[in-house]
């Protein structure tokens, strides 16, 4: 009895510490577009109030030529004001009227503007789950990597050689059929990205070299290996850096042909495709070999105590080389949605970044394959609807970075807290017993 | 011969960068936090010093601000990670996150543009006038001297004063440098908080002296060199330098090299040869023996 209450302390605190910690992230955001995004307007009423203030008469007759502008910011303002009274008349009264004249943005308008373009029609979710599935790869990739202990930042490095990997056999073998090609491309990518993620694993297993910095490595080694390739891959004609085109037996098809055949309204421009089915199945995959498999047992029982774990006659060296290499695999599948399902070449803008936001995605879905999934989906309703707010409001959609940042500090943070809290219940419970 | 002094005036700032975010990570490390935010930091640092330059007239002023960004982001790493022993990487991963973000932003709302020009340049107020050392100083920028007496400081700093031993205490062994009333806490902060200052220097570095303006991401994982270097370095200043000036020296020999040598390959050298060294295949690095584990008091 007393155990099952503890337990239920557990998951709510462990489901209310990411909830609290990504509100507290949009009030950061909040006080950010307050503080930052003035804009200046001179309205009449706005002149108005100069004129009631105390302006004199010849400044503001001066102003009146700018009756209507707007300004962006306050280094335009400020020139055109300047030029308009003078620089000695805007040392005196240039604070007054950009007092008057400033509008502040309100954080709750550009928060709907994120939410209602990502969720408030089909399109808007096709975009952000066609955002999340790389996502969820690569958050994937880290959570399992975590599950036994072990800390893969690599995935950057595993998903930009997988992906090529798989652009590689999708170019190459171009007379193979389309149900055999498209299994192929998706097993070339899982295995390259597997060997890359061995490296790491390896050198941690024999070495004792701490995983982080030769995944960190490794990153850059496989973007510049990358870029060799693709440029030693370039079509002749191409002006920008890409690979020839993969075949089109090997190029997925959009959710929206499906959708459509079994009468869903869906647009055809929309573009998730099915390597979204892919990522689902890549968690249930995850979640089950955790769960439900020698191997993942073996895995987690690596992670929580590696020297218990060795005592049990479970090798440490093979798990630390077998994990880094799945994960490694699973994000070697990101390509899948990116080359295949979309671009159809490979080029690294594609791809650049992902790699790092499955990081923040794995830590703030908890490491569990479920949470992963989860914060994909926020990632990709912020990421499609910070395209938005460059549109409807002035806030750059960079604040979108911002909010991530935020997001993850909050949730480790949390995590951290929630911790100990857990662990201080437990102590008072001990001492009542 | 005008060739190999080419080499070695590019290879020199080239390095710079490195060296200064690879000793700002050793002070981090050595006290026994990880920073991977040096990225991070450099960025905001490239950001603030031409923001705070173009408003304020003096680069110098712009210097001072890049560092004091950097010290900002370095408490904040601090507090994430040394009071609440929250993890290390992730934290660091944020800063870098947070600083590509708030950037382009800043730059958007201010300049309504991502790449902005600086207007003032880095000079040595009065001996930049004597004929003398006008010589030297227009043909070297005035933080390559700043390095190198940092290097050379940092050098003393770390293994001759008593802050610099305890700070290596802390890294090596929290437990007993607080069982000697050492506060493990306030030592992390100093050291945390000296690598969001020199890597902020880089990056004023990178945009002031180097590239002459701010573009966005413009630190292009040269911070992530920095940490090579500092791992190639062995954690010490001068191989840091040294190693930061390999990396340099790699860089600025780049278009003299033949075609058949892929550029990209050169650039894959720091890290090839930071995983080496961490593997023991050439030489041997170990890192402070605390270095990501949070100090929790028994």
């Amino acid at each position: 009895m007393k155990l099952g209450r503890l337990f239920r302390y557990q998951t709510v605190l462990g489901i209310l510490s990411p909830v609290v910690a990504v509100m507290l992230a949009f009030v950061v955001g909040g006080i950010i577009i307050l503080v930052f995004i003035k804009s200046f307007i001179f309205t009449p009423a706005a002149l108005v109030q100069l004129q009631e203030k105390g302006l004199p008469a010849g400044v503001l007759e001066s102003l009146q030529a700018l009756e209507g502008k707007e300004y962006a910011n306050t280094s335009d303002f400020k020139k055109d004001v300047q030029s308009a009274i003078g620089e000695q008349g805007y040392r005196s009264y240039g604070a007054l009227i950009a007092g008057q004249t400033r509008i502040r943005e309100n954080p709750l308008q550009v928060y709907n503007a994120i939410f209602t373009a990502a969720l408030s029609n089909r399109d808007g979710w096709g975009n952000v789950l066609y955002r999340a599935t790389p996502l969820i790869f690569t958050g994937l990739a880290v959570a399992l990597a975590f599950q036994c202990g072990l800390f893969n930042i690599g995935g950057e490095g595993q998903m930009v050689m997988g992906g090529f990997a798989i652009t590689w056999i999708g170019f190459t073998f171009i007379k193979l059929p389309a149900l055999l090609l498209i299994p192929l491309c998706i097993l070339a990518g899982a295995i390259v990205g597997a060997m890359w993620a061995a490296i790491p694993g390896y050198l941690k297993a024999r070495r004792g070299v701490h995983e982080v910095v030769t995944t960190i490595m490794l990153n850059w080694i496989a973007v510049a290996f990358a870029q060799y390739l693709t440029m030693a891959y370039k079509p002749a004609e191409s002006w920008i850096p890409q690979t020839h085109k993969i075949a089109e037996s090997a190029q997925l098809s959009r959710m929206a042909e499906y959708l459509n055949a079994i009468g869903i309204d869906f647009p055809k421009s929309n573009l998730l495709n099915t390597a979204v089915l892919l990522a689902v199945c890549a968690a249930i995959f995850t979640a089950f070999l955790l769960r439900h498999t020698k191997i993942g047992y073996e895995i987690r029982a690596v992670g929580f105590n590696p020297t218990a774990a060795e005592c049990a006659g479970i090798s440490v060296g093979k798990n630390t080389v077998l994990a880094m290499a799945i994960s490694g695999a699973v994000a070697g599948l990101a390509g899948v949605n990116q080359v295949m399902g979309y671009k159809h070449r490979f080029l690294y803008g594609a791809f650049e970044g992902l790699g790092f936001d499955g990081i923040g995605v794995a830590f703030i879905g908890r490491n569990s394959p479920f949470g992963v999934v989860l914060a994909a989906l926020l990632f990709g309703i912020l990421d499609y609807g910070g395209l938005a707010i460059d549109v409807s409001t002035r806030v750059p959609r960079e604040l979108v970075l911002v909010l991530k940042a935020a997001i993850l500090i909050f949730v480790v943070v949390s995590g951290e807290i929630t911790k100990r809290l857990i662990k201080s219940i437990q102590k008072r419970r001990e001492v009542q017993n | 011969m005008d060739t190999i002094l080419a080499i070695f005036a590019s290879s020199i700032r080239l390095a710079i960068p490195y060296i200064l975010a690879g000793l700002g990570g050793t002070y981090s490390e050595r006290s026994g936090v990880v920073n991977i935010g040096l990225e991070g930091m450099m960025l905001t640092g490239a950001f603030t010093a031409v923001a705070a330059t173009n408003a304020s007239g003096s680069a110098w002023v712009g210097l001072l601000a890049a560092i004091l960004a950097g010290m900002l982001l370095g408490v904040v790493h601090a507090v994430v990670c040394v009071t609440f022993k929250a993890d290390q990487i992730v934290s660091g991963l944020a800063l870098i996150i947070f600083a590509a973000g708030i950037t382009v932003f800043c730059a958007w709302l201010l300049y309504n543009r991502t790449q902005i020009q600086v207007e003032f340049y880095l000079r040595v107020p009065v001996l930049h006038k004597i004929p003398v050392f006008k010589v030297i100083f227009n043909q070297i920028p005035p933080l390559v001297f700043l390095t190198v007496a940092i290097v050379i400081a940092s050098h003393f700093i770390i293994f001759k004063t008593v802050f610099g031993l305890r700070l290596r205490s802390v890294g090596e062994h929290p437990q007993a440098a607080d069982t000697l009333g050492i506060s493990v806490a306030k030592m992390r902060y100093t050291g945390v908080i000296i690598s969001g200052a020199l890597s902020g220097m880089a990056g004023a570095y990178l945009s002031l002296e180097h590239a002459h303006y701010f573009v966005k991401g413009i630190s292009a994982g040269r911070g992530f060199i920095g940490l090579a270097s500092m791992i190639f370095g062995k954690w010490t200043p001068f191989g840091t330098a040294g190693a930061g000036m390999l990396f340099g020296f790699g860089e600025a020999i780049k278009p003299y090299l033949p075609k058949v040598v892929p550029s990209q390959f050169i650039d894959m050298i720091p890290y090839v040869l930071t995983i080496l060294v961490l593997a023991s295949a050439i030489g041997r690095a170990t890192p402070p023996a605390s270095i990501g584990v949070p100090y929790i008091k028994e």
